[in-house]
């Protein structure tokens, strides 16, 4: 780490979702329902407020009753506690602000794990699905 | 500590030895390498001036987290940050260079001076606290290298400007800067010790590594002056 900083990827960590292009559509971990996934305003640069926005259709029917948390993280590189708190705002339609820090070392690929926290606190938060996207530079 | 307080402490630990040291270690090495006098025993009391830049870092963290809560605005306060971080990175460079050739005992050859040529306002600006021999400098050090552009406290940046105001936001970057402490103070420690005890190729090895962080760090200070 040393050297590399935060620039070298395993091909594990390769982009799977052009978010410029719109939103991202991957199957939850259950594999019932559907995860739209999209970051706006385009293109997605760090160091700028980005609106975040997740819709969950389960089965045809839009989910209304999801407590929602994206946690951010830069592969290959510690960046620190980077999570968003979602709140509904539409039909099956959850979104929340936040900011993606630049990485000075030059790393532009984020992963973001949507989770969803359960009614009784005691419980870990439940992984529904993953994207991996490359950010711009401001 | 509050828990609002012990999520940016917790950070900074755990951040502190799996980033900081890795990220900045080449800094601290840089003046830690290159500032015990040869043959001077290692000890406690070396620990001043890694206290001092340390306490420094932190006085600048909590003066950005002020900035950031008082603002509530990470993007907006971070815009006006970031030509003076940049700044700041080409600064770090050509002071890790200049320590560097110290090191590996190319001071005041061609090379040292065409350094200096390239980077002599930056090192004009700098060097009455990079020459002088006060323990104090170390303090101003911290300050200054404090802004230096880093993504784990773009992060505490983050928090501190939601925590919602001014006390707020200096507060949860001063928890950030104590538990990023350890980590650093370790890789200074160490540092020292070696080049208070090695005085061989294993010494002049870490100077090269300093020399070419050093470089790393201009070249991504130019870099990122130039995406802006």
């Amino acid at each position: 780490m040393l050297i590399t900083g935060c620039t070298d990827y395993p091909p594990s960590n390769a982009p799977d979702c052009s978010i410029d292009r719109g939103p991202c559509i991957k199957a939850a971990r259950d594999g019932a329902t559907e995860v739209t996934f999209e970051i706006s305003p385009r293109p997605v640069r760090s160091m700028a407020e980005l609106r975040f926005s997740v819709g969950l259709v389960r089965d045809g029917w839009p989910v209304d009753d999801a407590a929602l948390v994206l946690d951010l993280t830069m592969p290959g590189m510690y960046m620190g506690d980077n999570r968003i708190r979602l709140l509904r705002s539409g039909s099956g339609i959850y979104t929340g602000g936040g900011v993606l820090p630049r990485c000075p070392s030059g790393g532009r690929i984020w992963r973001v794990e949507l989770l969803r926290l359960s009614t009784d606190p005691a419980l870990e938060p439940v992984s529904l699905a993953d994207f991996t996207f490359e950010v711009r530079e401001r | 500590m509050t828990e609002a307080m012990a999520l940016p402490f917790m950070t900074g630990l755990l951040g502190g030895f799996g980033h900081c040291a890795g990220m900045c270690g080449p800094l601290v090495s840089a003046y830690a390498l290159g500032g015990p006098c040869p043959g001077e025993r290692p000890g406690i009391k070396n620990i001043g001036p890694h206290v001092l830049y340390n306490l420094g870092r932190i006085t600048t963290y909590a003066f950005i987290g002020a900035i950031m809560g008082l603002s509530g605005s990470f993007a907006a306060s971070a815009g006006t940050l970031e030509g003076l971080q940049y700044a700041v990175s080409i600064l770090a460079g050509a002071f890790m260079v200049v320590m560097g050739l110290g090191i590996v005992g190319l001071m005041g050859t061609g090379i040292a001076k065409a350094v200096e040529r390239q980077s002599g306002l930056v090192l004009r600006a700098a060097s009455p606290v990079i020459e002088s021999g006060s323990v104090f400098k170390y303090y101003p050090l911290g300050l200054v290298l404090g802004f230096l552009p880093c993504g784990l406290s773009y992060s505490i940046f983050i928090g501190a400007a939601a925590s919602g105001g001014l006390v707020e936001g200096m507060a949860y970057t001063l928890a950030f800067g104590l538990g990023t402490v350890p980590a650093l103070l370790a890789v200074g420690m160490a540092m020292g010790y070696i080049g208070s005890r090695t005085r061989g190729w294993i010494y002049r090895a870490g100077g090269a590594l300093v020399i070419a962080m050093g470089l790393r760090f201009i070249a991504r200070g130019i870099a990122s002056y130039a995406s802006m």
